[in-house]
C-alpha cells in the first residue's frame, strides 16, 4: 500500500470514527447526529406530520365503539363518540397527537424532572417543586381513588387515549424537541392528569406573601403592614355587586412606616422565593427587560364578564371568557368538541393532560374562569427535634414523627446532581425560611376534584345546574362565571376557603406546636361569593377582591391586586345597555386604562403646582407632553411610555422605607390601589423619602419629581418624543416563548394594544397576556367566537403551530363550528378526519 | 472513443441511481447506520475498487436527497428547515447541506475503510 494510499485510509478511518460519533452521540447539548439528520427517521420527517391527519383509520384497545373525529378548517377535532369513555379516549388521543411533548413538559415539571433534560439549569426549580409536595400529593390522591369512580374513569380513558397515540405513531410523528434534546417520551400515566391540576394550582395559588409580611412586619411595624398590604382593597369594585351601580373609594390614611426592628434586614427575595415568581420572572428580571417602563405590579390577570337579555342588543345572554396566562408555543390551551349523543356536547379548550373541557360551552351553558387569588395556604412555625436532621416535630406536648421522603434528582446523563430529604408534618412539607422551619398547610395538596367538577359542568343544562355541578370544585380557587340560553347569568367564587383559628385571617405564620391552630374546615358553598341575575343586568370578575368587605365576614385573602381591569369592564358595561358580541370582542382590547384616568390628573395637578413657585422647564415639558395624552394605550400612542415611566418612578420613590438598608430593592410593592389612596393624603409620612435627610418631600413634590424623573428616563432609553421612538407598539411588545425556549420557535416582538392594568394586560417582558379569548352569545343556537396565541399544533414545521397569533394580535376572533352531528360538518369546513375502531374490530 | 466514454458514464450513473436508491430504501428500514454499512458493503464487493468510496459517497448523497425531496412533497421541508435550522444556530440551506454532507461523509469513509481489508487479488 502506498503512503498516499494509507494516509487516505487513515483519514477515512478517523472520518468514520468521528461520523459515527457525533451520529450516535452528538456534540455537547446537539443530539446524535444520525438520528436528528436521518431524512427518513430524523427531524425532516416531521414535515411528513405537519398536516391534519385525514382519511386515517386505526384500532384502539379497550374503545367501546368506533369514535368518529372531524377537524374543522381551523384544526379543531370535533369528537362523536357513543359513550363518555371513548370520547374522552380520544380526546386523550388527538391531544397526544398534537401535544406530546407539551403533555410531558407539564409532567416534569410537576414532577421536578426537568434536570433530566435540561440539566443544573433546571435543578433550582426542580427542587422547589418537589419542596412543595405537589406530585406527592398527586400520588397519595391517585392511590385513594375510587377505581370505580368517575374521576378515575375519566383520567384512566384519556391515558388510554395517550397511549394508543403513542404505541402507534411512527418515527416522523416524534416532537421536534424529543429530536432535539436526543430524548424518547415517558410513558403517560393515569395521575399525570392528578399531575397538572396540582400544577395548576401552583401557578394559581402559591403565595410566599405570609413570609414576606412578617418581615415587614419588622421593617415598618404592624400597623403599617396592614394598611399598605391590607386585607381589603382600597377600591372596591366586587366581583359579588354590592349594589351601589359605582365604585367605592375606602380611602384611610395608611398609619406611618414604624421604627424598623431589623435594619439590616436579610433580602426576603434572594432568601424565600428563589424560583417562586419564575413563571413570570423576578423583578430584577422584569427591570432589565423592560427599562423604565417596567410595571412594578406582575401582570397576574383574567377577566370575564356575561351580560343578560335586557342588556344585549340580541336580547340574548353574552358571556366573555379572556384567562391570561404565562404564553407559550404552543399554547397552554387545545381546543376541542365533544360529542356524546343524549350525554355529552361541550366545546372549548382543555388543557393537554386534562380529560375535559375547562372553559367553553354546550348548547345551553356557556362559562368561563378568572383565578379567585384567594389564601389558601398558610405557614406554621415547626419546632423539631434536630434542626440539621429532624425526625420528629413538636405538638400538643409530644413528639410527633416526621414522613419524610429522599429526592435524588438527575442530569441527563444520568448523573446524580442533588439529593435532598424532604420532610412532612400532618400539614404538609416542611420548609426552611431562614433559619425557621416552617410547615405549609395549602389546599392545593388536598383533593383538587376538578376533574369530575368540570366534566359534569360541561354536562350542564342550565346556570342552576352548573353551579351545582361545580360547588364540589376545591382548588385552585376560580371566579366561574356562566350564562344560559334562558338568559340566566351568575358568577360564583369557587374553592375550599379554610376556616382558621383566632382572627381567621391568614395573614401570620402560626404556632405549630399547637393542633389548635390547625384548619377547622372549609367555608360551606353557602358562603362563597355568588351572584345570579343580579339587577344591574351584567357580572364580572378581573381577579379583584371578589365580595365587598362591608357584606361580609368572610376572610379570602389579603392585598388584592388592584382594580384597574375591572373597573374599566365595570364601566364599558355600564355604558352599554345593548351589548353586542362584537363589542364584546372590541373590549378584549380595549385601549383605555382606569389607572391613568386616576393618576394622570394627579401628576398634572401636581405638576402645576409645583412650577408655581420653581421654574423647571423639563417638569414643565413632561406635564405638557403628559397632558396630550388621551389615556388610550393603542398601538400608535405616544405618550403611555411616559406615564408608565412616571408610575414606576413613582413606586419606587414613595416606597423608599420598603427597601431593606444595602438590598437595592423593595422588599415588596404596595398595589398601585394602595399607592392612589395615598395620593388622597398629601401629608402622609410616606411621601418622605427618607433618604434625603433634612427634607421632608411632599406629595406633590414626590409626584413632580417622578413625573420629571420619568421624561428624562423616556428620553434617554426611546430619544425625543418626534419621531416613533415612544411608539407604544415600539415600546411594550409581547413575547411566546416556546416551551423549551428556542427562540426559533418562539413568536417575539408583537405588536398588541394593551398595557399594564388593561383589560388587554401587556407588560414587562410581555410573556404574560390573554391566553384565551371567546365571546358566546346564547340564543335558539349558541354562536361562538374564539381565538388563542398559537395554534393547534405542537409540529413547528405544521401551518397550525402559530397560525392563530396574528387574529390575537389584531384582536380578533375566528366563528367556531359547532356541529351537532360528523355529517354538519362538509366540504371546506373538514380540514381532516380520524377514525378510531376498537381493536381487531 | 467517445461513445465508449459516454457508456461508461452511463454505467457509473445508473450505479450512482441504483445505489442511491438502495441508500434510501436501506435508510427508511434501518435508519442512519444503513448508510455506512451498506457503503461497507458496496466498498468491499464493488468491481472499482478505487472508484467504490466516490460512488458510495455521490450515492448516500443521492439517495438522502431522494428522502428529502419526497419528504418535500408530502409536508412544508422549507419552514422545518428554516425552523430548526434557527434553532441548531444555522441556517436551512446549511441544515438540508449538512444532512446531505453527513451521509457523503458516511459513505465515502466507510466504503475506503472497508475497500482497505479487502485481499489485493481483487484489487482491479
Amino acid at each position: 500500500m502506498t503512503l498516499l494510499r494509507r494516509l487516505r485510509v487513515g483519514l477515512a478511518a478517523v472520518l468514520l470514527g468521528c461520523g459515527l460519533y457525533v451520529g450516535s452521540c452528538g456534540i455537547g447539548v446537539v443530539a446524535p447526529f444520525g438520528p436528528l439528520l436521518d431524512p427518513a427517521h430524523g427531524i425532516w420527517a416531521l414535515a411528513r406530520s405537519a398536516r391534519v391527519a385525514n382519511n386515517v383509520e386505526t384500532g384502539i384497545p379497550s374503545l367501546d365503539s368506533e369514535v368518529r373525529i372531524v377537524y374543522d378548517r381551523r384544526a379543531v377535532p370535533h369528537i362523536f363518540a357513543s359513550t363518555v369513555d371513548d370520547a374522552v379516549r380520544a380526546l386523550g388521543y388527538v391531544v397526544a397527537r398534537d401535544r406530546l411533548f407539551q403533555l410531558e413538559v407539564q409532567t416534569r415539571a410537576t414532577a421536578g424532572r426537568l434536570a433530566e433534560w435540561a440539566g443544573r439549569n433546571a435543578l433550582r426549580a426542580d427542587r422547589l417543586q418537589r419542596s412543595l409536595g405537589l406530585a406527592r400529593s398527586a400520588e397519595r390522591e391517585f392511590a385513594a381513588l375510587d377505581p370505580e369512580s368517575t374521576e378515575m374513569r375519566l383520567i384512566q380513558a384519556y391515558a388510554e387515549g395517550v397511549w394508543a397515540w403513542t404505541h402507534q405513531m411512527q418515527p416522523e410523528d416524534l416532537p421536534f424537541e424529543y429530536r432535539f434534546l436526543g430524548q424518547e417520551p415517558l410513558p403517560w400515566e393515569p395521575v399525570h392528569s392528578l399531575y397538572l391540576m396540582k400544577r395548576m394550582g401552583y401557578t394559581l395559588a402559591y403565595s410566599t406573601h405570609d413570609l414576606t409580611r412578617r418581615r415587614l412586619v419588622d421593617l415598618i411595624g404592624s400597623e403599617a403592614t396592614g394598611d399598605l398590604f391590607p386585607l381589603n382593597s382600597p377600591i372596591q369594585e366586587p366581583i359579588q355587586p354590592n349594589g351601589l351601580g359605582a365604585p367605592r373609594f375606602d380611602f384611610e390614611e395608611p398609619v406611618g412606616p414604624g421604627v424598623p426592628r431589623m435594619r439590616e434586614l436579610e433580602d426576603v427575595t434572594a432568601a424565600v422565593l428563589p424560583s417562586v415568581v419564575g413563571e413570570v420572572g423576578s423583578t430584577s428580571d422584569r427591570a432589565a427587560s423592560c427599562g423604565s417602563i417596567c410595571a412594578a405590579e406582575p401582570a397576574l390577570a383574567s377577566n370575564n364578564w356575561a351580560v343578560s337579555p335586557a342588556r344585549s342588543a340580541s336580547g340574548h345572554a353574552l358571556l366573555s371568557g379572556d384567562p391570561h396566562l404565562t404564553l407559550s408555543l404552543p399554547s397552554i390551551w387545545y381546543e376541542a368538541h365533544m360529542v356524546v349523543p343524549g350525554e355529552l356536547d361541550v366545546y372549548g379548550v382543555t388543557i393537554p393532560g386534562s380529560p375535559g373541557i375547562i372553559i367553553g360551552f354546550n348548547r345551553d351553558v356557556a362559562w368561563s374562569f378568572t383565578n379567585t387569588g384567594a389564601d389558601v395556604l398558610d405557614y406554621f412555625q415547626e419546632v423539631v427535634d434536630d434542626p440539621a436532621q429532624p425526625s420528629s416535630y413538636w405538638l400538643d406536648d409530644e413528639w410527633r414523627p416526621l414522613e419524610s421522603s429522599v429526592e435524588e434528582f438527575y442530569g441527563p446523563n444520568g448523573e446524580l446532581l442533588a439529593v435532598d430529604t424532604l420532610y412532612f408534618t400532618h400539614r404538609g412539607p416542611l420548609i426552611r425560611d431562614g433559619g425557621e422551619l416552617l410547615s405549609m398547610r395549602w389546599t392545593v395538596l388536598d383533593e383538587s376534584e376538578a376533574t369530575v367538577a368540570l366534566f359534569e359542568a360541561g354536562r350542564s343544562g342550565s346556570v342552576a345546574q352548573w353551579v351545582s355541578a361545580m360547588s364540589t370544585y376545591r382548588s385552585p380557587a376560580q371566579n366561574g362565571i356562566v350564562a344560559d340560553r334562558s338568559g340566566s347569568i351568575a358568577i360564583m367564587s369557587i374553592g375550599a376557603y379554610p376556616i382558621r383559628a383566632g382572627s381567621g385571617d391568614g395573614t401570620e405564620v402560626r404556632d405549630g406546636t399547637r393542633s389548635a391552630n390547625d384548619w377547622r374546615g372549609y367555608w360551606p358553598v353557602s358562603r362563597y361569593p355568588f351572584a345570579l341575575n343580579p339587577a344591574q343586568g351584567f357580572l364580572a370578575s378581573a381577579n379583584q377582591q371578589p365580595i365587598d368587605p362591608d357584606t361580609t365576614d368572610l376572610y379570602l385573602g389579603v392585598n388584592w391586586p388592584s382594580p384597574w381591569r375591572a373597573l374599566r369592564i365595570n364601566a364599558l358595561l355600564r355604558a352599554d345597555s345593548q351589548v353586542t358580541a362584537e363589542a364584546m370582542r372590541l373590549y378584549h382590547t380595549d385601549p383605555r386604562n382606569a389607572k391613568a384616568d386616576f393618576f394622570v390628573p394627579a401628576f398634572l395637578g401636581a405638576a402645576n403646582e409645583v412650577l408655581v413657585t420653581l421654574a423647571d422647564s423639563q417638569l414643565a415639558e413632561a406635564a405638557r407632553l403628559l397632558a396630550e395624552w388621551d389615556r388610550q394605550y393603542t398601538k400608535d400612542d405616544q405618550r403611555a411610555v411616559l406615564f408608565e415611566a412616571a408610575m414606576n418612578e413613582l413606586e419606587r420613590n414613595t416606597w423608599d422605607e420598603l427597601q431593606p438598608r444595602g438590598s437595592g430593592r423593595l422588599l415588596a410593592g404596595p398595589t398601585q390601589a394602595v399607592l392612589a389612596q395615598l395620593v388622597s393624603f398629601p401629608e402622609s409620612e410616606w411621601w418622605d423619602d427618607a433618604r434625603t435627610f433634612g427634607v421632608v418631600e411632599t406629595r406633590d413634590e414626590i409626584l413632580a419629581l417622578s413625573l420629571r424623573n420619568a421624561l428624562q428616563n423616556v428620553l434617554r432609553e426611546f430619544g425625543p418624543p418626534q419621531g416613533d421612538g415612544w411608539r407604544w407598539d415600539r415600546v411594550q411588545r409581547a413575547n411566546i416563548h416556546h416551551l423549551l425556549g428556542f427562540m426559533a420557535l418562539s413568536a417575539l416582538d408583537l405588536p398588541v394594544q394593551g398595557g399594564p392594568g388593561n383589560l388587554n394586560p401587556s407588560s414587562g417582558s410581555g410573556t404574560f397576556g390573554a391566553s384565551w379569548r371567546m365571546v358566546v352569545e346564547l340564543g335558539p343556537e349558541v354562536t361562538a367566537w374564539t381565538t388563542y396565541p398559537g395554534g393547534q399544533s405542537g409540529n413547528p414545521a405544521s401551518k397550525w403551530y402559530d397560525n392563530r397569533i396574528s387574529t390575537w394580535v389584531d384582536g380578533e376572533l375566528e366563528e367556531v363550528l359547532f356541529p351537532i352531528s360528523a355529517g354538519q360538518l362538509k366540504g371546506g369546513d373538514v380540514g381532516g378526519s380520524i377514525t378510531l375502531r376498537p381493536e381487531g374490530s | 472513443m467517445i461513445v465508449r466514454r459516454r457508456n461508461q458514464f452511463q454505467i457509473v450513473a445508473l450505479k450512482v441511481l441504483l445505489l442511491g436508491m438502495a441508500f434510501a430504501l436501506a435508510t427508511m428500514v434501518f435508519g442512519w447506520w444503513a448508510v455506512p454499512a451498506l457503503a461497507a458493503v458496496w466498498g468491499l464487493i464493488a468491481p472499482n475498487r478505487n472508484r467504490a468510496p466516490l460512488l458510495a459517497a455521490v450515492a448516500a448523497g443521492w439517495g438522502w436527497v431522494l428522502l428529502l425531496l419526497w419528504t418535500a412533497i408530502l409536508g412544508p421541508i422549507m419552514t422545518l428547515a428554516a425552523r430548526a435550522a434557527n434553532v441548531m444556530g444555522t441556517g436551512s440551506a446549511s441544515l438540508l447541506g449538512m444532512t446531505v454532507a453527513f451521509s457523503m461523509v458516511l459513505a465515502w469513509s466507510a466504503a475506503v475503510v472497508a475497500g482497505a481489508l479487502r485481499s489485493p487479488g481483487r484489487r482491479q
